[in-house]
């Protein structure tokens, strides 16, 4: 999106992209659901700009003060300014035994597919977030049986702030799914041919094992560069890296899921957000260009797509808020909810109710 | 800049583009996605350029014009 948004304004400048992702340039979302349904490769990304190659390096070390960046394969890359926006990666399960199956990249998904499509009959999701849902919900959709658990007391805790928990339980066991909430992992175990999990003194049985606890930003390649990485790249609201020492690193950004951007508290946060990852690319874009940018001012937007149903998210979900449902069409799983009373602190969960939610998230009336 | 498209194949109903430039796009009750006749050139507007780059499903193309009325009536006839 940073390149895209740069060329459209008019900035003819070189950008050299690094990545160690073989598959790089493809989009994440589809991977959890379309992909593991499907038979084809993962999708090619026609929206990468075709001028802009990718170079396959690993990035493993910043020279801060000369803008350069250290990799396995290229040596060293020096510009005028370097972006950061090597993301997150999976949460590894301490102590978990090889062969624990995850998703993020590609690759991983074609690891799952591989083992589903090789007749694997049950699997046990190991962290009921989107990612851990959305693939409880396409497991089930391809036969197997599935059984979520998670230390959490409900399926997505932090992507409806606590809200909606019995609605996402049902959804998930309508489909067949058997979850077991506020349960610690106590083992993993792999014998013969099945994998053993212990919950909370609870055996479990499934062929797969398939880890979902959540993402880490990708910052240990920035151990010795002197930006602060305490909770992935510490910025300033628009994206400028900050050092250690609480100065701004000229000439450093950090972009989508692997910054901690300021928020107006004066908190730093981290999004694990698709659409916010591309409004940092475009704003940095504009910025870069010279102009005024709008493009961080928007409301956050999340959606996740399970169990028949397109679930969105507009604004910041407060979790003491209350709840009211707004909008309820039974025969079609739909329902709209308002959270929040404050005119600017309006938050809503739209469940396929697409035409209902995007008017009330514009602040127009429901009616229509 | 070519001729505004939203494709049917890969729009999935989140209805970001009606919901950032409504004088262009306009959904139906599943929030699948189409252009308003008569705002196919509307490319250039900062409110469409924004709805283009919130597609999450980047469903929204801009087709040079032969093109464009081809895959819209594939669409259409799908």
């Amino acid at each position: 999106m940073l390149i895209a948004r740069s060329r459209e304004l008019g900035f003819a400048g070189e950008f050299i992209v690094i990545d160690s992702d073989p598959n790089a340039p493809y989009d994440r979302p589809p991977l959890s659901k379309q992909f593991l349904l499907g038979t084809g490769p993962v999708e090619p990304a026609e929206w990468w700009p075709e001028a802009t190659p990718i170079l396959n390096a690993k990035a493993i070390g910043l020279l801060t003060d000369k803008r350069t960046v250290l990799t396995d394969k290229l040596g060293e890359v020096a510009a005028d300014a370097v972006v950061i926006s090597t993301g997150a990666g999976s949460i590894r399960l301490p102590n978990g035994p090889a062969g624990v199956l995850t998703l993020r990249t590609a690759q991983d998904a074609l690891a799952l597919r591989s083992a589903v499509d090789a007749g694997a009959s049950s699997a046990i999701i190991i962290g009921a977030g989107t990612i851990g849902a959305e693939l409880a919900s396409t497991l089930a959709q391809r036969g197997l049986a599935v059984t979520v658990v998670d230390l959490a007391p409900q399926p997505m805790q932090r992507f409806f702030s606590g809200h909606l928990g019995e609605e996402a339980k049902a959804w998930m066991h309508q489909a067949g799914v058997v979850t077991h909430f506020g349960v610690a992992v106590e083992s993993i175990q792999k014998t013969d041919a099945q994998w053993t999990v212990r919950v909370s003194g609870l055996d479990l049985h499934a062929d797969l094992a398939i880890s979902a606890v959540g993402a880490r930003p990708h910052t240990e390649w920035l151990t010795y560069s002197e930006l602060d990485i305490s909770n992935g790249v510490r910025c300033t609201a628009d994206g400028k890296a900050m050092l250690t020492s609480g100065g701004i690193a000229d000439g450093i950004f950090a972009i989508g899921d692997v910054s901690a951007r300021q928020a107006e508290d004066g908190t730093f946060r981290r999004f694990e957000s698709w659409t916010q990852a591309q409004r940092h690319g475009a704003a940095l874009a504009e910025y870069f260009a010279g102009f005024d940018s709008s493009e961080l001012e928007q409301a956050p937007y999340g959606w996740t797509e399970q169990f028949g149903r397109k679930v969105q998210v507009h604004g910041m979900l407060p979790p003491a808020g209350e709840l009211v449902q707004v909008y309820a069409a039974e025969e079609r799983n739909a329902a709209l909810y308002r959270i929040g009373s404050a005119e600017e602190d309006v938050a809503w969960i739209g469940v396929n109710a697409p035409r209902q939610f995007s008017r009330a998230s514009m602040g127009m009336s429901l009616l229509s | 800049m070519g001729e505004l498209l939203v494709d049917g194949g890969r729009c999935q109903g989140h209805a970001r583009c009606w919901a950032l430039a409504p004088e262009t796009f306009e959904i139906d009750e599943e929030g699948y996605a189409h252009v308003i006749p008569g705002r196919e050139n509307s490319g250039d507007e900062p409110n469409v350029r924004k709805a283009i780059r919130n597609c999450p499903e980047r469903a929204i193309l801009e087709r040079e014009t032969n093109e464009a009325s081809e895959k819209a009536s594939e669409v259409s006839a799908s």
